[in-house]
């Protein structure tokens, strides 16, 4: 219960009343600051018995689109509230999600007096069941204002089932990872091995539902498919300067740590940031470890900028262009054969080597400077290993991608 | 940024009423007048209208008290009906019992009692009565929150 100006107001005129009264002998000053503070304790009275018919009568509803949904998904939240207003006071609801979601936009505020309900939208950030932390019901009247969280069982309601979003790295030709609505552009679905059935979530890739089976349970029936090899696929997370970016991007490569465990004896990950590497786990079986070291990762930072860093296939053909003999031919020439590897793709080289993996996975925004992922994909191409790109929003533009030419994009 | 209210020439007037009374009583003016004119002050800060007719009110208020005890009793009342509003003085049974009550125990106890003793009653009482108004909001947060009572 906190006091607005007007009561404080009140609160210290009769306390000083009272007690410059007293000081100075005055019984008539102590009498009339008795009284004042007699008029706000009844209205203090008066609003917390307000408060607690709020309380007792209010009844919240929220309804949520989807109760299962992938890791970052978007969920569409209804919120609606009813209680018995006392006069005088007014009511108004606010969501309280909690850490396990990140809100998209501002929260709107539910007033009581109009009725109606609100719509807001949230991302599931945390995986597993994940319940709301209640609602924030604020009441005001002239006096007094207070704001108290509700977070009993009824307030809490629905659990949200949080599912990841990573999927295990598949060759050309595999099958598709379970669950996703986006596409990947260069793997075909057909040639599947089933693993197992499961109903519909939303978001899963509509093509992967088993209609047979469908009809026989008359539900939604996914077929789950995995890959057949065995492989042990490397994991290269790109931090980039953007934070929100990263947090996605260390969702998925979360998930797709623990999906790919399942299904393959070890995995290994290589954290960079631009051309600075960060972490360096080659083969390792035990998940908590892989995610222990994603977990504490440091703010992302770049060392080394390798901006418009020519390949060696730009080298040669700005060595065509040019004219024999002259002196930008011969600087270029210089230049190809001084520099040699640059040492963050000969770090690479040794790390995919280590890593004796078969394909690479590839975490990154894509934004800015691609050098050292051009860098990245030369040394995996070196060791011989498949490229498969997880980018967290739209497709960069075409000529940015295309000297990284990966076997698979996926947007995540 | 000081501007001049309406009320501000409202609560002047009570300024030199109440003034003009409690001179010739005795010296509360020295504490009542400081606090008037912080009110005023206040209130032309912050916009608040409410203020300044109550701090510019309880020298007049007192200043009654000083004729009448009584009388004085319904000029302070006056005053909060005229900051608060009626409905807010008389906002439901309840409401009604603490202020009447209170009014009568406070008409009987204080005049025939020492003023210094009196006042360090009244302000240990308001001091229990917020603390018991802290637990009993605190209980209901507690509740509320799904935590154990």
């Amino acid at each position: 219960m906190r006091p607005t100006s007007l009561s404080r107001a009140i609160g210290a005129g009769g306390i000083l009343t009272v007690a410059g009264g007293g000081a100075m002998g005055s019984t008539p000053a102590v009498l009339a600051g008795t009284l004042i503070l007699l008029f706000l304790f009844s209205r203090a009275a008066v609003f917390f018995s307000g408060e607690k018919m709020v309380i007792r009568s209010i009844k919240i509803e929220r309804d949520c689109d989807n109760l299962i949904v992938r890791q970052f998904g978007l969920i569409t939240v209804t919120l609606s509230a009813t209680a018995d207003r006392p006069a005088g006071m007014t009511v108004s609801v606010r969501d309280h999600p909690g850490h396990g979601f990140t809100q998209v936009g501002e929260l709107p505020v539910l007033d009581l007096s109009s009725g109606g309900d609100i719509r807001y939208q949230l991302r599931g950030i945390t995986r597993g069941s994940v319940s709301f932390h209640g609602v924030v019901v604020a009441l005001a009247d002239g006096f007094f204002t207070s704001e108290i969280t509700l977070g009993r069982e009824e307030d809490r309601n629905p659990l949200i089932q949080v599912q990841p979003k990573g999927s295990p790295v598949l060759a050309i030709g595999d099958s598709l990872g379970y669950g996703d609505a986006t596409s990947r552009r260069y793997i075909s679905p057909s040639g599947s091995a089933v693993r197992s059935y499961r109903p519909y979530i939303p978001g899963d890739d509509t093509r992967q539902i088993d209609w047979k089976t469908t009809a026989k349970r008359d539900q939604l029936i996914i077929r789950e498919t995995f890959a057949q090899r065995g492989e042990i696929p490397t994991i290269v997370l790109d931090l980039s300067a953007d934070l929100s970016d990263n947090e996605r991007l260390v969702g998925f490569a979360t998930g797709t740590i623990e999906e790919t465990l399942k299904v393959s004896h070890s995995v290994s990950l290589l954290v960079i940031a631009g051309g600075t590497v960060l972490r360096f786990l080659p083969n390792e079986r035990q998940s908590h470890r892989v995610l222990a070291a994603i977990r504490d990762l440091p703010p992302a930072y770049r060392d080394h900028h390798f901006y418009r860093y020519a390949a060696p296939s730009d080298l040669a053909i700005r060595m065509k262009a040019a004219s024999a003999g002259s002196s930008l031919d011969r600087w270029y020439e210089a230049v190809h054969q001084i520099r040699g590897i640059p040492a963050f793709e000969k770090e690479c080289l040794r790390a995919f080597s280590r890593a004796r993996g078969t394909s690479l996975l590839l975490f990154s925004s894509c934004t800015g400077d691609l050098s050292h992922l051009a860098m990245v994909t030369r040394a995996a191409r070196r060791v011989g290993l498949s490229l498969h790109l997880r980018i967290p929003s739209s497709l960069p533009d075409g000529h940015l991608l295309s000297p990284l030419s990966p076997d698979s994009v996926e947007v995540i | 940024m000081i501007r001049h209210l309406s009320d501000d020439s409202i609560a002047i007037l009570f300024l030199l009423v109440s003034g003009g009374a409690l001179l010739f009583g005795d010296l509360l003016l020295l504490i009542a007048w400081p606090v008037a004119l912080a009110g005023i002050l206040f209130s032309s800060m912050h916009d608040d209208q409410g203020v300044v007719r109550f701090c510019g009110g309880i020298p007049l208020a007192v200043a009654v008290g000083y004729f009448s005890i009584p009388l004085m009793v319904i000029s302070a009342l006056l005053l909060i009906a005229m900051v608060a509003g009626v409905k807010d003085l008389l906002g439901g049974w309840m409401q009604v019992a603490v202020l009447l009550g209170g009014s009568a125990l406070a008409l009987l106890l204080i005049p025939g009692r020492d003023p210094f003793s009196a006042m360090l009653i009244v302000l240990i009482l308001a001091a229990l009565l917020s603390g018991i108004l802290f637990l009993m909001e605190h209980a209901v947060s507690r509740t509320v929150r799904g935590d154990s009572v």
